[in-house]
């Protein structure tokens, strides 16, 4: 699977794989403005995990970057 | 073998002339599929996929595609005649056979298709002819049938329209007569497949810039080449896919990966991001091209646009 469409958007899975989570925020920080930021970082994270195939908070807890937390969704 | 003094006469004591139940009589000429010269169908192409080979032939790059023009509404035989030459005592000797010639009218594509047909002018082609029973005419070359080698291809400019009479479009053929006798070759598509529904030539697209590139962002308007129509409403999602597109360094011609793309409902139009940080991604100042995939790309899935080709490439500066 090269691509994935989620929320109308269509993203490279392969070039998504290539990026931490918060490099992929702030790459598509354009996109999905008519939703909430909850709905917006939502579909980015579905996109992100299915590239990755890893959970957004299993991948920023072993990233030695502690300023990637920054991006964490609020509870 | 060659041999001193001796005369070879062609084909003396092969004819006979008894006359079969069921023979090749071809009906009117609705339609040719034009080709590169030499396209041949193999043996096993006609036994088994024949359809799916004209199909993806005409989404082929063009040293290999095929442009069916499946819509004549008339035909009108101009093939020269024999030429005689009437001896001192009243005896006629034939000079040389005449050339087949035709002129065939179409009206569906209209002045559009006119213009297309004419960038065919002044090329060598060769055709398939396709009579209105769906033989599809060709000339045999061992088991095999090839694209019949035209001696002209010429679509003429379009016939204005009159208070009694519709305007017209016409493509004049002439052909060699040996490829449709001796060395005839057809294949009967009826029972298999309509020909004339099933195998189409590709539509022009064209795309312009609707929001011209910024930050890696680009939108992007598809309109048809003819009539210019936005074609979003019906192949919107379609065209959000990144599959369907390309994009290039426009010096060094390396692909720069798209990393989403998206329709803009708004707009009407389709935004592509691209990766600024791709090391074929140009410097500020410099210049970087978008295009739509290949015919062949566009008809496949994810995008599933059968029919249609890119006609431009857009430059865009960084």
């Amino acid at each position: 699977m090269n691509n994935i469409t989620i929320g109308g958007a269509n993203f490279n899975i392969e070039w998504a794989k290539t990026k931490t989570y918060k490099q992929f925020l702030e790459h598509f920080k354009h996109l999905f403005k008519e939703l909430t930021e909850d709905e917006r970082e939502n579909n980015l994270k579905k996109v992100w995990e299915t590239a990755n195939k890893v959970e957004v908070d299993e991948h920023i807890h072993t990233l030695p970057d502690t300023k990637i937390t920054s991006v964490r969704k609020k509870k | 073998m060659a041999e001193l003094n001796k005369v070879t006469c062609g084909g003396l004591l092969k004819g006979n002339t008894g006359v079969p139940q069921c023979y090749m009589d071809l009906a009117p000429i609705n339609g040719i599929i034009l080709t590169p010269i030499g396209y041949t169908l193999t043996k096993a192409e006609i036994a088994s996929t024949l359809l799916s080979k004209l199909q993806t032939s005409t989404l082929a790059a063009r040293a290999n595609r095929i442009y069916p023009v499946l819509n004549f509404v008339d035909i009108k035989d101009n093939t020269e005649q024999p030429s005689y030459q009437t001896l001192g005592f009243g005896r006629k000797v034939l000079l040389k056979e005449g050339k087949y010639s035709f002129e065939a009218s179409y009206l569906d594509g209209g002045l559009c298709l006119s213009n297309q047909l004419r960038n065919f002018n002044y090329t060598k082609w060769a055709a398939f002819l396709v009579d209105a029973n769906g033989v599809l005419v060709g000339t045999k070359v061992g088991d095999n049938i090839m694209a019949i080698p035209l001696n002209l291809f010429y679509a003429s400019p379009y016939g204005i329209a009159t208070s009694s009479q519709a305007a017209s479009y016409k493509l004049n053929i002439e052909i060699e007569p040996k490829y449709l006798n001796e060395e005839i070759g057809f294949v009967q598509t009826k029972g298999e497949f309509d020909i004339f529904d099933s195998v189409k030539g590709l539509l022009n697209l064209v795309i312009k810039t609707a929001v011209a590139l910024t930050g890696g962002k680009v939108e992007i308007m598809v309109i048809n080449s003819c009539g210019g129509d936005n074609i979003y409403d019906v192949y919107g999602t379609n065209l959000a896919n990144i599959t369907a597109w390309l994009s290039k360094n426009a010096t060094t011609k390396n692909g720069i990966t798209i990393t989403a793309a998206v329709t803009v409902p708004a707009n009407k139009t389709i935004e592509l991001t691209l990766d600024t940080a791709d090391t074929d991604y140009p410097a500020v100042a410099s210049k970087l091209t978008i295009e739509l995939n290949t015919a062949a790309i566009l008809a496949a899935a994810p995008i599933l646009m059968v029919g249609y080709e890119g006609a431009n490439i857009l430059t865009e500066t960084v």
